[in-house]
């Protein structure tokens, strides 16, 4: 939704979310081994980490997401060992991106979670509902967030988020 | 400049009432416009259609009642006092027949005695024909506005918002406190129901800090949102809830009006606060005293308000009555425009101070002086008939402003928990002990006194302590104490002039033993409809009082109820309307299915292929084809939406075994078997496959519209009841994608695409299709050789389409739930939500040989029961056979129609085998009725068949064609 | 309209979270089947505080047991429940 001129400009872009793996962790030493792996810790709940391509996102209490077509699974999993299991989800999601300004006015539309606060930003994740779907928001930079949402309601969510935009601008 | 003067300089705006053209100004609200263009009757009450005028300036206003805008933009029962006036705004009046001025309903008047409190409550003694008849005659006389018929052409947002601080309320106060917090760094929003801001400073002519009152609060407002903060006006916070959730409701149209850019009429905000300040400032009550409902008959402070703010002056000739300081106030105000102040009745014995010494230099003042009466010239008010020291003086006026007290605005404070207090000198409840974040403040807290009140918010708000110089040409007041209510009245004193309750209905309801105030709310209809009693309220609870011979404290109040003022459904519904009203969920081959012609099923949120029907097939023959296609070729099926879990881990058959009730753990990897899970009670509540896939993992399949319930138990089983184990539960619905394909020539369509040899019943292997790494598992619903082919939701087009081409070559095609749900109807396979109902045992359903006997699962402690234990007396999984035609399912199974039912028809379908229709039924003792004639009956649909009972399996009872 | 204070994610709208039953209603795969009855048909059911298991499902999916006064609506604590919570 590009207008020319106009101060709050949003857009909102769909795609496939791509490679995308849920790794869940039984003990702490599962932590350290895969911490080794990926050359870094394993972020806090509400936090990303890593590089473009090979972000990390805490998404459960001992659910990590490995988000990018960076990651080689199969040396994660061996990595792993016997402290955790890596599954593929990546086919399941699609990444919305919101690039302007507008994208924290946007997202709090038909959502409950406070994407206005000043200490949401770059590097920060929050999984919540938006419209009824259960969402993972993870903030790029301070003018763009991702939204990571279940392939079958992408379309209509996406839609929304649209028209928001276009009456913001 | 304020007044008549100020008035000619704003633009004009065209509008029409009944159809008749007006001219007002930009900025005017409804009401002021009107009367600006002296139209005095607005509207007929609701019981007796009295006429009516303009009572107040704001919210409270509870006579001027219009239909505004027209078609879907329609809005009945605004208050002509919130809609301010537009170009092009259409307003009608409500309640009226044929015309406002002539109205024939007004003949309930003089047969109020036959319609007293509590009418409607009468009408339901005696026979219900009666009612029938009252019912008819209450719904066309009692009236309020007829809502719109056609869709709302605009639209209605849903946000929500987050503060530290919350202010309600953009008079002096509110602006004072929100203006401290946001300088102070805080996050903060004020919210204001007019669309300006200034409150009392509107219509009151004071000094703040040096600067006149209006260009005060415009520049505090502007203050506030350069240091960051959110000021919305024309927004109504219109609910406290738990939580310091704070629902406000902000008009971006007028009603009635086309919205702008946005085509938003309105946003809903659900504002989440720190703390709120409630700066709702407060309510003039109104006098009772006969007639006091005549046009002409107004608020003290809302004339002060026309004239101030609006530059209109509702009359020339005006009689004030007060019961105190701030009556007086109007009294200069009306001389300032030009009126002629007639008198000023004060109700108190000896009046004194600064403020009355100054009006009797002006103004003939009566003290010990209340009206007792009006008289009327048309429908106006022509004169007022005064008690003043004992004795009846008349005087000729057009206009009766009535200052009775104030009643301090606490709705939301009592919506957020919050406790009152008596006040004994205003005679009004102010806030007392807050339960959650809020504090009252100014006028909605008690307080009279602007630089206190000033003083006290800015330091609410966070600022530190300072004083605000103010200057009030009319002096310091005394604090607004209330009217007293006269023991005797003649003739109608209304106190609910909306729900035309007078003083005699309350001492009616009374004296018919309606003696708790809510009874009395009820019984009279007093303090309902769309103003609550805003003005109402506490005289009625006077009059209680009175008769209760107690203090008003203890009389009790009723409940204060979001919203506080009426809200528009569509703002409650925001987006989701029409089609959005639930979310939709799309499959990843929708495309591929419309391109096939498929015809849709809502499936939960889920919309699937119905049938695919060729021309001029009807859906049913389109599906009894694709059956048939299955059966005796090869077809295709999108199941992407059965709920898959992986389960792995060194402890996944652990955890399968405590969901499933069937021994599941010793499975070989590449094997698959049949499921079913219980609830905590015993019964069944979903089925499906489990396979093992590898060592340590498990591909766990159960029903589409149980996915969500089962993705929550096996979290519940896993994080609750097993937290120990080395296991994890990925929910796979939506990252698997798969297709079903099934029929004898299945097996030679999977061979030629993979090249493998396909995976032998109940095996699964991995391979790949059109380059895509793939799973097959072979497992058959449908009754022939059938294997279900899962690929990641990113790839899944692909590998359908390869699957379609190579089936349409081997003479076979796509298939649709119909053509499903027949084949598995001839199997006897049950489905979750019509057989698996959640009152079934695994016995009930032909699954009882399959529980595992050990128990360790959920569920095996609720089988123990006696009850679920016994198969005798329980509805068991029946076949039924049609004797006569079309099987009507949902039908009850009964001997004869009429009788009590013994069970019902779970699934009806037309047999792809042979001719005729089967069904699966649910029936008491079933399992041992076997060969009996029941008659399936709906009386709903006036069907009655004969039908045999049988086993649930119609086809193939050996299992012949799906295994090797 | 709760705000429940996740111990994962912090304070959330009640929208995020799913209510699933009264602790004293839990009841436990190897317990008797008298006790598993006893523990869904016939709970205390406390007029005021009481412990409720609570689930962040629309959020981080954690699970939590959640003091809450029944009354008042007010939330006494939180406390997470689930392999996270083991010691």
């Amino acid at each position: 939704m590009i207008r020319k001129g106009r101060a709050t400009v949003t857009e909102v872009t769909l795609d496939e979310a791509g490679p995308i793996h849920a790794l869940e962790l039984w003990d702490a030493a599962g932590g350290d081994a895969i911490a080794a792996a990926l050359g870094h810790a394993l972020p806090a709940a509400g936090r990303s980490a890593g590089i473009e391509g090979r972000q990390v996102l805490r998404q459960q209490p001992l659910v990590w997401l490995l988000d990018g077509a960076g990651f080689d699974p199969a040396a994660i999993a061996l990595a792993l060992g016997p402290h955790g299991a890596l599954t593929a989800i990546g086919g399941g999601l699609m990444r919305a991106r919101l690039s302007g300004p507008g994208w924290r006015a946007v997202l709090m539309h038909d959502g409950v979670f406070d994407a206005e606060q000043a200490a949401f930003g770059p590097g920060c994740t929050a999984a919540t509902i938006i419209a009824h779907v259960a969402v993972t928001l993870h903030v790029i930079a301070e003018g763009q967030c991702e939204v990571l949402v279940p392939a079958s309601y992408a379309e209509p969510l996406v839609a929304g988020w649209r028209r928001v935009a276009a009456g913001l601008a | 400049m304020t007044g008549p003067a100020a008035r000619l300089t704003r633009p004009l705006v065209r509008f029409r009432f009944d159809g008749r053209a007006y001219e007002a100004r930009a900025g005017d609200t409804l009401a002021a416009a009107l009367l600006a263009n002296g139209v005095t009757l607005v509207a007929r009450s609701f019981k007796y259609h009295r006429p009516r005028g303009i009572m107040a300036a704001g919210v409270e206003e509870p006579s001027a009642l219009v239909t505004v805008g027209t078609g879907g933009r329609r809005e009945p029962n605004t208050r002509a006092t919130d809609v301010i006036v537009y170009d092009g705004l259409e307003a009608f009046s409500q309640n009226a027949w044929p015309s406002l001025d002539l109205d024939l309903g007004a003949v309930n008047g003089w047969l109020a005695r036959l319609i007293p409190a509590g009418f409607y409550y009468k009408t339901f003694f005696g026979p219900p024909r009666r009612w029938m008849i009252y019912e008819r005659f209450i719904r066309k006389a009692a009236g309020l506005g007829a809502p719109p018929v056609e869709p709302d052409p605009d639209g209605f947002a849903h946000r929500a918002a987050f503060c530290d601080l919350l202010v309600v309320g953009a008079g002096p106060a509110g602006l004072a406190a929100a203006l401290a917090a946001a300088e102070a760094g805080q996050r903060v929003m004020l919210v204001e129901q007019d669309a300006r801001v200034g409150g009392a400073l509107l219509r009151d002519p004071v000094t703040i800090d040096g600067m006149a009152g209006v260009p005060w609060a415009e520049a505090a407002a502007q203050r506030i949102r350069m240091a960051g903060g959110r000021v919305l006006l024309r927004a109504t916070a219109n609910g406290y809830w738990d939580g310091n959730l704070v629902t406000v409701v902000e008009r971006l149209a007028e009603p009635g009006q086309a919205p702008g850019a946005s085509r938003l009429a309105q946003r809903l905000w659900k504002v989440r606060c720190g703390r709120v300040l409630l700066a709702t400032g407060a309510i003039e009550r109104p006098l009772a005293f006969a007639g006091n409902d005549r046009p002409g008959v107004m608020l003290s402070q809302a004339v002060r308000g026309y004239v101030r703010r609006f530059g209109v002056v509702p009359g020339r000739r005006a009689v004030i009555a007060t019961s105190h300081d701030d009556g007086y106030r109007t009294a200069f105000a009306l001389a300032e425009a030009g009126a002629e102040v007639v008198a000023v009745l004060d109700g108190r014995a000896t009046p004194e101070g600064d403020l009355v010494e100054r009006a009797r230099a002006r103004f003939p003042v009566f003290a010990a002086a209340r009206p007792i009466a009006t008289r009327t010239s048309g429908h106006r008010l022509a004169g007022v008939t005064a008690e003043v020291a004992g004795r009846t003086q008349a005087f000729a006026a057009d206009l009766l402003a009535m200052a009775g007290g104030q009643t301090p605005v606490v709705h939301l404070h009592k919506q957020a928990g919050g406790e009152l207090d008596w006040d004994e000198v205003t005679q009004a409840f102010v806030p007392g002990p807050s339960r959650q974040g809020q504090r009252s403040l100014g006028a909605a807290a008690g307080r009279s006194v602007l630089a206190a009140i000033l003083a006290e918010a800015w330091e609410a708000g966070g600022g530190a302590a300072r004083d605000f110089a103010v200057e009030d040409p009319c002096g310091p007041a005394q604090p607004a104490a209330a009217a007293v209510i006269p023991a005797r009245l003649p003739g109608k004193a209304f106190v609910d002039f909306q729900n035309d309750v007078t003083l005699d209905d309350i001492d009616l309801a009374w004296r018919e033993g309606y003696r708790s105030v809510e009874h009395l709310k009820r019984y009279t209809t007093l303090g309902m409809a769309t103003d609550q009693g805003k003005t109402s309220n506490m005289a009625a609870l006077a009059r209680l009082a009175q008769a209760q011979g107690v203090a008003i404290p203890q009389a009790g109040l009723t409940t204060f109820r979001p919203p506080y003022t009426p809200t528009t459904l569509g703002a409650f519904a925001g987006p989701a309307v029409g089609d959005h009203a639930g979310p939709v969920r799309r499959l990843r081959l929708h495309a591929a299915h419309e391109a096939l012609g498929a015809i849709w099923l809502p499936s939960g949120y889920w919309f699937r292929p119905r049938a695919y029907p060729q021309p001029g097939e009807t859906p049913g023959e389109a599906s009894l084809r694709e059956a048939r296609m299955v059966r005796s070729r090869v077809g295709l099926v999108d199941v992407s939406t059965l709920a898959t879990f992986e389960i792995a881990g060194p402890d996944a058959a652990a955890l399968l075994e405590r969901v499933c009730a069937t021994t599941v753990g010793r499975l070989a990897v590449g094997r698959g078997r049949y499921t079913f899970m219980l609830r905590e009670d015993g019964l069944v509540f979903d089925d499906g496959t489990v396979w093992r896939i590898a060592e340590e993992r498990f591909l766990l399949t159960s029903s589409t519209g149980g996915a969500d319930r089962m993705a929550q138990h096996l979290s519940y089983v896993r994080n609750v009841l097993a937290p120990d184990l080395r296991v994890s539960v990925v929910n796979l619905q939506e990252h698997h994608c798969a297709a079903a394909l099934a029929g004898p020539r299945a097996t030679a369509v999977l061979e030629r695409l993979t090249g493998d040899a396909a995976p032998l019943h109940m095996h699964c292997h991995r391979t790949a299709i059109a380059g895509t790494a793939v799973l097959v598992l072979a497992a058959s619903y449908s009754g022939e050789r059938a294997f279900e082919v899962y690929a990641p939701g990113d790839r899944i087009a692909a590998v359908w389409a390869a699957l379609l081409a190579a089936a349409q070559e081997a003479g076979g095609g796509a298939y649709g739930l119909d053509a499903m749900d027949h084949l598995r109807v001839e199997k006897g396979h049950v489905v979750v939500g019509a057989e698996v109902d959640g009152r079934g045992t695994p016995a009930d359903l032909g699954l009882g040989g399959m529980v595992r006997k050990a128990g360790g699962f959920v569920g095996w402690q609720g089988l123990q029961r006696p009850v679920l234990a016994d198969p005798a007396g329980r509805r068991h999984l029946v076949g039924v056979e049609s004797l006569a035609g079309p099987l009507p399912e949902g039908a009850m199974l009964v001997g004869r129609a009429g009788d009590e039912p013994q069970g019902h028809v779970t699934t009806a379908a037309p047999r792809v085998a042979g001719e005729g229709w089967i069904g699966l039924a649910l029936l008491r003792d079933g399992a041992s009725r076997h060969g009996e004639t029941l008659h399936a009956w709906s009386a709903t649909r006036g069907l009655d068949v004969p039908v045999r009972i049988g086993p649930p399996l119609f086809y193939d009872p050996e299992g012949a064609r799906y295994r090797d | 309209m709760l705000l429940i204070d996740c111990p994962h994610c912090g304070p959330r709208a009640q929208e995020e979270f799913g209510y699933d039953r009264t602790l004293d209603s839990l009841v436990r795969i190897e317990d008797a089947p008298d006790a598993a009855m006893a523990a869904l048909y016939a709970r205390a059911n406390p007029r005021g505080e009481d412990d409720e298991i609570w689930r962040h499902t629309f959020g981080c999916r954690g699970w939590m047991v959640l003091r809450r006064d029944r009354v008042s609506h007010a939330i006494l604590s939180v406390r997470p429940l689930g392999p996270e919570a083991l010691p």
